[in-house]
Parts: structure tokens; C-alpha cells; sequence
């Protein structure tokens, strides 16, 4: 059985971003669920990502996409376990969207590892998508606090707040707003799609 | 059975799992090019894939997981039911005329937190096997309600005199973040 077709993984770093967002926009209401919603993902990427090299040759191709959302939610369900002891806070606000972050597509995107010769440059490529995501959902979230609060962790940043930024109607604007921008400022971004991620 | 109503007519409009949660939102964040009829196809092969496994998925809460404290295992086994069904799914569509177009979208079905995310926001809010199921449809017409309505707006604003930076993705989501706010109104019902 093949989920993801080999072009899928093909497209252009500004779609995979997008499409990593998926998972946690819904958490990152503020720069600090952000922030560790994107840590987070950029870990278990990596563990994943790990895991599947350690075991290259013994998954067989049928059971890659599952073995890696398997591994991945194993993680996310322990650290849970941890929040529960110690920061239960933290866990009442992030809620679903840490075992969502198994279905991000920069975990599934591991499996290409199974496939590809060049194993360590490909686990690099990796981690700096998930860098970026980590940049970009901090970025988003802490956008979000700015217009619906006025401040960021405490900080006053704006004279005048628009408190439906915070709702997810708000987040979807500025999503929308900030994505315009950079067909703007820089319309070939878009256009690598064939060339895939560099 | 007013309850019921309630349930499904919530998951369409005011409890909307994309509009309220922003779940299940990649649809939205893909640029390409189909049309109503598609994504009513997807939006309804979402539906059946919601409502099957919220069926699966209580049963197996209710029968195993709970009488044997196992509660601590649920993200693992709603998540291996999620993806058993969309196998069976994809076995099921193999002979269709349709079936690469079927196959273009199966990842998108497959990764739509949508599926995973109303499962574990429900499982323990729904009491008998009725509410998981009407409750889990009503979701799914939302999403697929929602996937038209912007395919509609989107086949009219392709039309208008937009700067080019605008179109695509960007006035989507743009489109979609008022439709939100929209259905924010509902929610005092």
C-alpha cells in the first residue's frame, strides 16, 4: 500500500511549511504554546527521523507510514505523561495538539529515509525544515499575541488591541496576509515546486 | 432525538471542526486546480471515514480500553484505527474509474487532523454509540459543507481583477478566516 506517491514529497519548501502548520495552528495561540508546539515537532522529527535510519532495511514498504506515526505518537504519549507530573498547565493548554503532531507532514516526510542513498543529507534537510517551522509557527504565534493581547510574555508592544486576532477566524487572516506578503516580496519562491526542497 | 439534531447541526455550524479548532485545514493550504464535484467527493469520503471511525474507535474505547484501564493507550489505538480504515477505504476505491483522482487526494485524507482530532476531543463527551456516530457525520458534513462553499467563492474570485500576489492560497485563507468569524456568531445558540 502507497499513501504518499514519491512526487508528493516533491513539492516546494513554502507548501511543505504550510502544509506542516496544519497540525498546530490551532495551538499556537500565543508565542509560548507556539514555541514549544513547534520544539516539539522539531524533536520528534528527529527522533523519527533517527529511528528510521537505525532500521533502514528491516520496515518493509508497506509498513513505513505507520511504523513512523507509531514511533512518533509513542514519544508524544510519554511526554504527555510527563506534562501530567509536572507542568499540567502546559498540557491544558496545548491538549490535542500534542498527539496531532504525530500526523505533521515533516514526520511523515521521514520515510523518504528508507528510500533515499544519501541518508545524512537528507537528515539534514530535515532538521532545517523543522528549524524553519519552529521559526515560522513562533513567528505566527507571537503575531497573534501582539494584535489580540497588545503584548508579548508580559511585554507592551501595542497601544491598541483587536481581540478577534485571538479567535481562529484571526489566525487565518494573518496567515492569509503574512503568505500575500511573501508572493510579493518574493514570487519565485512558489515556483521551485518541480525542482523540489533544496 | 432533539439532541441529536443538535449534535449534528453543531458539528456543521457552530462547533465546525475547521472554523472553531482550525483542524483539518490542508485542503486549504494546497493550490490546485478541481472542482465542486471533487471536492464534494473528498468532502464525503472524509464524512464516511469520520463516521466509521468514531464508530470503531467508541466501540473499542468502550468494550476494551475502559473496563481494563487502558485509557493511557488511546492516542495509539485511535490513531492505528484511523489509519487501518483508510487502507480498507483505498482497497475499496481500487476499481473505480476515479481511482487516480481518489489516489491524488488520499494523503490529504489520510494526514487531515480533522479525522484524528475529533476523536480525541470526543471520546470521552459522547455516551452511547448513536451520539459517536451522529456526532462524528455532523462533523464531517461541516468540513465537507465548508470545502464547497470555498470552491464556490473560489470559482468567482478566480474572476475578478485581483493583483497576483492575492490570488491563490493568500485570499483563501483570507476568505476563510471571514467565513470563521461568520460562524462565530452561531455560537450563542
Amino acid at each position: 500500500m502507497e499513501l504518499f506517491s514519491s512526487e508528493f514529497w516533491q513539492q516546494s519548501r513554502i507548501y511543505l511549511l504550510l502544509l506542516a502548520l496544519a497540525p498546530a495552528l490551532g495551538g499556537a495561540t500565543n508565542f509560548s504554546n507556539a514555541l514549544y508546539l513547534g520544539l516539539i515537532t522539531l524533536v520528534v522529527t528527529m527522533a523519527a527521523g533517527l529511528v528510521n535510519v537505525a532500521l533502514k532495511g528491516i520496515i518493509e514498504k508497506e509498513a513505513r507510514v505507520p511504523f513512523t506515526v507509531i514511533v512518533t505518537i509513542t514519544l508524544l504519549t510519554m511526554y504527555q505523561f510527563y506534562l501530567m507530573i509536572f507542568n499540567a498547565s502546559l498540557l491544558d493548554e496545548l491538549g490535542i495538539f500534542i498527539p496531532l503532531a504525530a500526523l505533521n507532514v515533516l514526520v511523515l516526510r521521514q520515510t523518504v529515509l528508507f528510500e533515499v542513498e544519501d541518508v545524512s543529507h537528507e537528515f539534514r534537510k530535515s532538521v532545517w525544515l523543522g528549524v524553519q517551522f519552529l521559526f515560522l509557527l513562533a513567528f505566527l504565534g507571537g503575531l497573534r499575541e501582539m494584535l489580540a493581547t497588545g503584548s508579548i510574555m508580559g511585554t507592551d508592544m501595542l497601544a491598541r488591541n483587536l481581540s478577534f486576532f485571538g479567535e481562529p477566524g484571526g489566525m487565518l487572516i494573518i496567515l492569509g496576509m503574512l503568505f500575500a506578503l511573501v508572493k510579493a516580496v518574493a514570487p519565485e519562491l512558489q515556483q521551485d515546486r518541480e525542482k523540489g526542497v533544496k | 432525538m432533539l439532541d441529536l439534531l443538535y449534535l449534528l447541526l453543531g458539528g456543521v455550524l457552530w462547533n465546525n471542526i475547521i472554523l472553531t479548532q482550525l483542524l483539518g485545514l490542508s485542503p486549504f493550504l494546497v493550490e490546485r486546480k478541481s472542482s465542486v464535484e471533487d471536492v464534494w467527493g473528498m468532502g464525503m469520503m472524509t464524512t464516511a471515514l469520520m463516521t466509521a471511525s468514531a464508530f470503531v474507535a467508541f466501540l473499542i474505547y468502550d468494550v476494551i480500553l475502559e473496563p481494563l484501564a487502558l485509557e493511557f493507550l488511546e492516542n495509539i489505538i485511535l490513531i492505528l484505527i484511523v489509519f487501518l480504515l483508510v487502507i480498507l477505504f483505498q482497497q475499496y476505491k481500487k476499481g473505480e474509474a476515479r481511482e487516480k483522482r481518489w489516489h491524488f487526494y488520499l494523503p490529504d485524507v489520510f494526514m487531515n487532523t480533522a479525522v484524528f482530532g475529533i476523536l480525541l476531543l470526543n471520546m470521552t463527551e459522547w455516551e452511547t454509540v448513536i451520539e459517536a456516530i451522529v456526532g462524528a457525520a455532523g462533523f464531517g458534513l461541516g468540513f465537507a459543507v465548508l470545502l464547497v462553499i470555498i470552491e464556490a467563492i473560489n470559482s468567482r474570485v478566480d474572476k475578478l481583477p485581483l493583483p497576483e500576489w492575492l490570488r491563490g492560497i493568500p485570499i483563501q485563507l483570507i476568505t476563510l478566516g471571514i467565513l470563521a468569524l461568520a460562524v462565530s456568531g452561531f455560537s450563542g445558540i
